[in-house]
């Protein structure tokens, strides 16, 4: 599994239906709202998941940009 | 509580995110994380963001974006995706190869001294038989620094070939030709940094949004950190960028040239010039180079009333006064474009309209106010432009037909006078002219794929039948490798060391973070072993590694007007790039270029705040430039106009992002865009087979009916091998930067029998 975290910014007054939408996801996890239009968000998923879900998070309505922060395959490459 | 390893992980993945906003971070506890974190650079495009790469053992595990970086942490799908799928792909090329029985004979895996060796003896004969003009040098805007500028010694100095010209060409040589002749240098004054000052964003020509995502995101920051920030795009596409602009101007595409004009003239008539900036800093030229006065060029601009631009573009009259006085107006102003300006028949033309809205107003030289072409590859800048690694150039903006600074580098090189040759070399589509008709008769391709970028494919294709092709490359997949009689497996990115150089003059480095794949080499490698065995004195090349060119490069550049003396190796292993000039260790890098106390090269005494150094009279040029229609505009045969981009999930060939399941997913293959009156009128659905027909070729892609494309416009993307789209295109090149026309030609488009 991959982890990785993500940093959207979505339209301003809509970060919490984003949040509901982005949370509803299985594979996501979110971190709450952050200055008033920021969604800290993990991703925990095979990485040829990835895209799809960056995918997901970019057509969420009310999403703007969807940076990825960071992106970790330790566990896929050396699993405990 | 104890906490599992996974928890810890995704704990640190939402501390690190956090961070890009401004968090501090607290600092990591415990076994879980790679062992070292390496300092690089994205190998995808020219915003150039700062990645750290996570390595454990000798295996590249992880990657974040580098908080120190411009991108401030944050990087796009595809750099956060370059591991693993793309370092361990499972087509990386590994060992040498050649074709033994020539090029319908298979590639047959060999040792890399007899794949040097079967190169050179070809390079070598070839060149004994019909001297150093037959034999040239293909690079690329991937290639790291040291690379491109060691292949232009070898060429230049070494071969006496001044045929070394890349694929730059094919996507920014008018910015190159446009800042050159406006400003007297290449490369521009602003930086990333004018996006957090701009209040006035002009976006024209460019899909920054899936082209340049992070730029957008900190050009999308801009827009909420105030409501007075204004986003005009103007683009025959209403692609994702405009998303978030207040106005989106769609034009018939190859008018904007009469839009630039008729905002200039909608400036004059507004009072909205600056007259003291023009007198200071500015000079008129007409086309023909002859001095031009303010009276002329008003007198000219003021042809192109709002009216005469409305119908020539399409583009409400009202619409054209408001965009002028919007960025007019505006405190600070930035312009940014890409290939919808560059890649055009008048792209230089282009280039020069909007530094000339920048020149009127005064909208330059100050914290937000800049025109800023966006890169579209990671180092065309660094590496190629300011390397001088194209067939008229020599390195730090030297000419190679100037005599002075022929000779000032044959010095410096520790050659002969008259070594090299006074005629500059062939740039890229005369240079594949030249293989067709058989004057050019061996090529060495690094880290580029030209049997899929160039345009006209079917007339060039026929190049790389014929002639010798030796070629760098690190993926099977990529089609020149059809036609290469050798193959050298190049170390990837983060297994090797060297600059990137990015859109706003930012050199950084990227340090070797894993062992090259296989038996790959290091090209800096490959170069010297194989211009060594050519018959190129080796004392051409006494560099032990990376870093000792980079030193070369370092003094080369020392009171040249691309100083960047201070930026020693050192520096770039301690620091997350810095922007040149940067003449001392001490020098922090420079944002406002040309500006007194900003710009270490304007003397601090210097009466001007602004001196535009590169030019002879110290003023940037006011050019006199018409409006010309494309070369291939729409006509009653063939009524639409074809253009392609990119889309966000492929970059360029899809050589490395088609290695991403998920991003080849995405888009698996091309497509037609088509606006939905076009589909009705044509009768064709969603999912249909369409056929775009023009004079060179017809193919048939899948149709998207989407309101993206203004009618009369389709759209296809080029990542696709199997569908190359360049084959419908024609091969018209800029007269001044002989930059091919890549977005405009006309096309028949018709629902498939
Ligand atoms: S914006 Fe460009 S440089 Fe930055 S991460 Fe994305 S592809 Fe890489």
């Amino acid at each position: 599994m991959a982890i990785a975290g993500l940093l959207v910014r979505v339209l301003s007054g809509q970060a919490e239906e984003v949040e509901a939408a982005i949370g509803a996801m299985p594979e996501m996890t979110t971190y709450g709202v952050h200055h008033d239009n920021h969604l800290v968000v993990v991703a925990d998923a095979p990485h040829e998941k990835m895209e799809i879900l960056f995918r997901q998070v970019r057509d969420v309505p009310g999403v703007l940009t969807c940076a990825v922060t960071s992106m970790t395959l330790e566990d896929e490459l050396f699993p405990e | 509580m104890a906490v599992s390893r996974r928890e810890f992980l995704k704990g640190s993945a939402a501390a690190v995110a956090l961070s890009a906003l401004g968090a501090p971070v607290l600092a990591a506890t415990g076994s879980a994380g790679p062992d070292k974190w390496v300092k690089g650079v994205c190998r995808y495009c020219g915003t150039g963001c700062g990645v750290l790469i996570g390595v454990k053992g000798d295996k590249a595990v992880a990657i974040k974006g580098d908080p120190n970086n411009h991108n401030e942490g944050k990087l796009c799908q595809k750099g956060a995706l370059l591991i693993p799928a793309v370092v361990y792909a499972k087509d990386r090329i590994t060992d040498p190869m050649i074709r033994k029985g020539g090029k319908k004979s298979p590639l047959e895996k060999v040792s890399w001294e007899e794949a040097l060796d079967f190169a050179a003896k070809h390079f070598r004969e070839t060149i004994q038989k019909d001297g150093p003009q037959a034999v040239a040098y293909y690079g690329s805007g991937q290639a790291l620094t040291e690379e491109s500028y060691l292949a232009n010694k070898i060429w230049k100095a070494g071969l006496r070939s001044n045929n070394v010209d890349g694929n730059p060409r094919l996507c920014m040589a008018s910015a190159v030709a446009g800042y050159l002749t406006s400003f007297g240098k290449d490369e521009p004054m602003g930086t990333y940094n004018d996006i957090d000052n701009a209040t006035c964003f002009f976006i024209i020509g460019s899909n920054t949004s899936e082209a340049h995502p992070i730029l957008f995101d900190r050009i999308a920051r801009r827009k909420e950190s105030s409501p007075d920030v204004k986003i005009i795009v103007a683009d025959p596409r209403r692609t994702n960028t405009a998303r978030i602009a207040d106005m989106h101007v769609p034009f018939k595409p190859g008018t904007d040239l009469a839009l630039l004009n008729g905002m200039a003239n909608v400036i004059f008539r507004e009072e909205l010039d600056n007259t003291r900036f023009i007198d200071r800093y500015t000079a008129f030229k007409k086309g023909t180079g002859e001095a031009a006065s303010l009276e002329e060029y008003k007198a000219f601009v003021a042809e192109y009333t709002p009216e005469k631009v409305q119908e020539i573009s399409g583009i409400p009259a009202a619409d054209v006064v408001k965009i002028a006085k919007l960025f007019a107006e505006s405190t600070a102003a930035v312009s940014l474009w890409c290939m919808g300006i560059n890649q055009r028949s008048k792209g230089v033309w282009a280039n020069n309209l909007i530094h000339n809205l920048h020149l009127i107003t005064g909208q330059i030289g100050r914290p937000g106010a800049t025109p800023l072409s966006l890169t579209g590859q990671p180092n065309a800048c660094g590496g190629v432009r300011d390397t001088g690694c194209l067939a008229h150039l020599l390195p730090a903006g030297r000419m190679v037909e100037n005599e002075q600074h022929r000779n000032q580098m044959e010095d410096f090189w520790g050659v002969p006078r008259g070594t090299i040759q006074p005629k500059m070399g062939l740039h890229t589509v005369a240079l594949f002219e030249n293989m067709v008709q058989g004057n050019v008769k061996a090529l060495f391709i690094h880290c580029t794929n030209p049997a899929h970028t160039l345009p006209h494919l079917n007339k060039y294709t026929p190049a790389l039948e014929k002639a010798f092709v030796a070629q760098t490359e690190c993926f099977m997949d990529a089609e020149t490798l059809k036609y290469a009689d050798v193959v050298f497996p190049a170390a990837f990115w983060c297994e090797t060391d060297g600059v990137y150089g990015c859109t706003e003059r930012r050199y950084a480095l990227t340090e070797q973070a894993i062992p090259p794949l296989g038996n790959s080499r290091p090209v800096i490698q490959v170069l010297m072993d194989f211009a060594k065995r050519v018959g190129v004195d080796p004392k051409l090349m006494p560099y032990k590694n990376a870093a000792d060119i980079w030193e070369e490069w370092r003094k080369l550049s020392k009171g040249s007007p691309y100083d960047f003396f201070g930026i020693t190796r050192n520096r770039l292993k301690k620091e997350s790039g810095i922007k040149w000039p940067c003449p001392t260790e001490d020098h922090p890098g420079t944002n406002l270029r040309y500006v007194r106390g900003e710009d270490p090269l304007v003397p601090k005494d210097h009466p001007d705040r602004i001196f535009f150094y590169g030019s002879p009279n110290g003023k940037a040029t006011i050019w006199l430039r018409p409006h010309q229609p494309p070369f291939e505009p729409a006509d009653a045969e063939y009524p639409f106009v074809l253009t392609t981009g990119r889309v966000i999930d492929q970059w360029h060939t899809a050589t490395m992002t088609g290695k991403v399941p998920e991003l080849h997913r995405a888009y698996p293959s091309a497509f037609v865009e088509i606006n939905p009156d076009d589909a009705q009128k044509l009768g064709v659905k969603n999912g249909d087979q369409v056929v775009l027909e023009t004079r060179r070729d017809k193919m048939t892609f899948p149709a998207r009916i989407t309101d993206t494309c203004m009618p009369g416009l389709v759209f296809c993307p080029f990542f696709d091998k199997a569908k190359l789209v360049n084959r419908l295109f024609h091969d018209a090149v800029d007269a001044a930067s002989k930059e091919p026309e890549y977005k405009i030609c006309s096309t028949k488009v018709y629902k498939q029998a």
